[in-house]
């Protein structure tokens, strides 16, 4: 069982995480395709990230209608299984740390990369690591 | 889209007729592959012979490369190029660059680049979302500061919208004058801020959401892995900087990414978050330091010893950020230009007010007078150092001290510029980068001088290299050991002026970071040579460009485009402002002095030998392919470079063979 560990005052805002994050999961480029988001913030320096906790009883699960969302028994993450998903986007919404994102109609959800999280992989700040849960 | 890396298409904007239009970014695909590469065909084909800075008509090309803002570690970077305000003793073409998340951001929202020409009639910027773009009225923004534009435009259309902006000294046309995003990602050099104002364009806003493609997803995820891992941790010196403990407690210091995708503890990059303002008392100020802007306190027991301390030096240096002026101008040029005629007794106050390094009312006084282009002095000021000497009729002499050409100041050259730790016989090399460019060569120049001083145990007393290793590796790179052996005098430094020559077009095209790449050294192989997987260092750019585009170059297929760029840029100068030999040797003067540091294998102070040194430009211009006699490329080499047509412009400017 992994886990995302984040510290946002570690982060740079070079936004590593969010490229690879789409590179590995889409095979293309495009930061707003990533299931981890940074908010950057240039003029105080405090950047934020936005990522999804593994909670052990998810919103997201709880109000999908179609019971698209289901754990991975190996790394513990919650995965979207996309050919019972109907796209109705209340597991955004319902998501209290706003860490289920929306490519345009398709929802995005951290899925801890197989137990290697790639994002983990690419900081080299250590603002996000994985470990064992 | 052919090739994965690029949107795919550039933005055309004619300010004075509002017109704006699309072209394919294919039409210069795959030969002029990204930023400056693409910038110079663009540039040969588009400014005619006259052309000024501030006419109209001379365009301002504003480009990203294939790799900006993807996955490739380093990659964040923005090339500007068009006819520089800055340049002397006339305006030509050249180029800037800067970093930030502005290019990336726009390739998101469909355009690798810009290409700007006219003057709108009123104050504009452009807003930019997703293939569309608009001229805005600008008229609200007009005359305040980078920072204060980015945060208003940000409020009205959004927090994740970059913006590239001039501060009051580009709408002044101040030739010294930046265009900026965040706090302190400049096109500093070059005075492209002044030509952006001269358009009278504010700024470009963009935001963007689409996708791009990746030729070889797998590939290049693992060579972004593979590079951003061997490059952890240096950047042309061997260890490891750490945070001030100090300045962290007191003023919040942590590590910020000067440019999307970077991923070492750099030694140039830190934000400060609260640090208490000394002449807007109760106010506390946050922002970046990159790069110079640490010497605007002044440091202890050297040439620049002023006294501003922390807070101070860091208000000010915020300051000449927002007004919108060139940090390297200011700290490395003008202020020690100052500093030597008040202490020549030449000088005691301009324009009414006493020269005092030590105050910061002072500085403000001089930053914003510049800007606003204020009184007799500091207007003559605002059209850069060597002009208002000129001008003034004062301290010219100084100035020849300081500045070794072009209208730029000292840059890891060992004379003028006594921040940077350099030595004979590597300024050689330093000199020769000076001689053949239009610009400050170093800020894409980094990898040879401050690489192998970096690396020595000179530098690097701890973790640095003897001299026998660094000439092994040295010999893997440039093909003989004289090339980086510090009692090697002239010889073998015509190879690295060539080398690094194609190497910074690399960078400021796909676009990377300077001081990151190339990769040559490193202490994690047995022989201290840079490797990563199967890859060797100064591959690394190319093993990216390939699987991210699917370009299929090799390592010369790539280094030859490259080269190509300095054909076509040298071929431009020659046809439109009659470049020679003469030019490059004007650089020579300012050399013949004795050097700031010494070699302490050879325990005395060097000066440039002019005949020497005749010698090695000599071998660069074979190496180029250039005539000897009028160091302008020949018949024979622009046929090399498939430049035949361009050729046929040169008529009888250029001979068949040297």
């Amino acid at each position: 069982m992994v886990e995302l560990r984040v510290k946002s005052n570690l982060c740079t805002g070079c936004l590593n995480c969010q490229t690879v994050c789409a590179l590995v999961h889409l095979g293309i480029h495009d930061r707003s395709a990533s299931a981890i988001q940074i908010n950057l913030e240039f003029f105080s320096g405090l950047n934020s990230v936005t990522y999804c906790r593994q909670c052990e009883y998810p919103m997201c699960r709880a109000v999908c209608p179609a019971e698209a969302i289901f754990k991975d028994e190996h790394t513990g993450a919650w995965k979207i299984n996309y050919d019972l998903c109907v796209m109705c986007g209340k597991c955004i919404s319902a998501c209290p740390y706003g860490a289920m994102f929306l490519k345009g109609k398709t929802p995005l959800k951290c899925d801890l990369c197989g137990g290697k999280p790639a994002c983990a992989e690419a900081c080299a700040f250590n603002a996000i690591t994985a470990g064992e849960r | 889209m052919e090739y994965g890396g690029y949107a795919g298409k550039l933005l055309r904007v004619n300010l004075s007729t509002r017109s704006i239009d699309q072209q394919n970014t294919m039409d210069y695909l795959p030969d002029w592959y990204g930023g400056r590469a693409m910038a110079a065909r663009i540039a040969w084909d588009e400014i005619p012979p006259g052309t000024g800075a501030f006419d109209p008509s001379s365009p301002l090309i504003i480009l990203t490369g294939p790799l900006s803002g993807t996955a490739a570690p380093f990659s964040g970077r923005t090339t500007v190029s068009g006819i520089s305000a800055q340049g002397y003793p006339v305006e030509w073409y050249s180029r800037s660059s800067f970093g930030g998340h502005w290019g990336p951001e726009l390739k998101h929202a469909g355009f690798d680049g810009i290409i700007i020409t006219g003057r709108a009639a009123s104050p504009v910027f452009l807003k930019i979302e997703n293939r569309s773009c608009t001229i805005e009225d600008a008229g609200d923004l007009w005359g305040k500061g980078i920072y204060a534009s980015q945060k208003i435009i940000m409020e009205q259309y959004g927090k994740d919208w970059r913006v590239f902006s001039i501060g009051p000294a580009g709408e002044n046309k101040v030739r010294i004058a930046i265009a900026a995003t965040e706090t302190e990602s400049a096109s500093g050099q070059g005075g492209y801020g002044a030509v952006m104002g001269s358009k009278n364009l504010k700024a470009i806003a963009v935001h963007g959401t689409l996708p791009l493609e990746v030729a070889e997803p797998e590939r290049f995820a693992e060579i972004c892995r593979l590079v951003r891992n061997e490059a952890h941790g240096s950047h042309g010196w061997p260890h490891t900087p750490k945070l001030d403990k100090e300045k962290v407690k007191k003023f919040g210091q942590r590590y910020q990414a000067c440019t999307q995708g970077c991923a070492v503890k750099c030694y140039d990059a830190r934000f400060y978050t609260t640090v208490p303002a000394v002449l807007q008392r109760g106010k506390k100020l946050s922002g970046q330091v990159d790069c110079i802007a640490g010497l605007f306190p002044g440091l202890q027991s050297s040439f620049y010893n002023w006294k501003l301390g922390f807070e101070a030096g860091f208000e000010i240096g915020q300051m000449a950020n927002d007004l919108g002026l060139n940090h390297w101008e200011i700290l490395v040029g003008m202020i020690p230009w100052l500093r030597f005629l008040k202490n020549d007794g030449v000088l005691t106050r301009i324009d009414g007010m006493e020269i005092d390094l030590d105050s910061p009312k002072f500085w403000a006084f001089l930053l914003r007078g510049i800007s606003g282009r204020e009184g007799e002095f500091r207007s003559a000021l605002s059209e850069g150092t060597v002009r208002a000497s000129k001008s003034l009729g004062i301290g010219e002499d100084r100035v020849k001290e300081l500045f070794p050409a072009w209208g730029y100041a000292g840059h890891w050259d060992g004379h003028g510029d006594r921040i940077n730790y350099v030595f004979f016989p590597y300024w050689v090399v330093s000199a020769l980068q000076w001689a053949v460019d239009t610009r400050d060569p170093i800020s894409s120049a980094h990898g040879y001088g401050q690489n192998i001083m970096g690396w020595s145990r000179i530098c690097s007393p701890e973790l640095g290299l003897d001299w026998e290793r660094i000439k092994k590796v040295s010999a893997r790179v440039y093909g003989s050991e004289a090339c980086a052996d510090p009692v090697s005098g002239y010889t073998g430094k015509a190879f690295p002026g060539w080398w690094h020559g194609q190497r910074s077009v690399m960078k400021d095209s796909l676009t990377v970071c300077d001081q990151v790449f190339p990769r040559i050294y490193s202490l994690r192989t047995e022989d201290n040579f840079a490797r990563a997987g199967n890859m060797e260092g100064p591959s690394f750019e190319r093993h990216m460009f390939t699987s991210l585009t699917g370009i299929p170059w090799n390592d010369k297929d790539l280094e030859h485009a490259s080269e190509r760029v300095i054909q076509l840029e040298r071929a431009l100068l020659v046809r439109n402002w009659g470049r020679s030999r003469a030019d490059d040797e004007s650089v020579i003067p300012y050399f013949e002095k004795a050097e700031q540091q010494t070699n302490p294998l050879i325990r005395k102070k060097v000066a440039l030998d002019p005949e020497k040194f005749k010698k090695v430009m000599d071998e660069y211009y074979t190496l180029r392919g250039w005539e000897r006699k009028t160091g302008r490329p020949t018949l024979e080499t622009l046929k090399k470079f498939t430049l035949e047509k361009e050729a046929e412009e040169l008529g009888d400017k250029i001979v068949e063979k040297d």
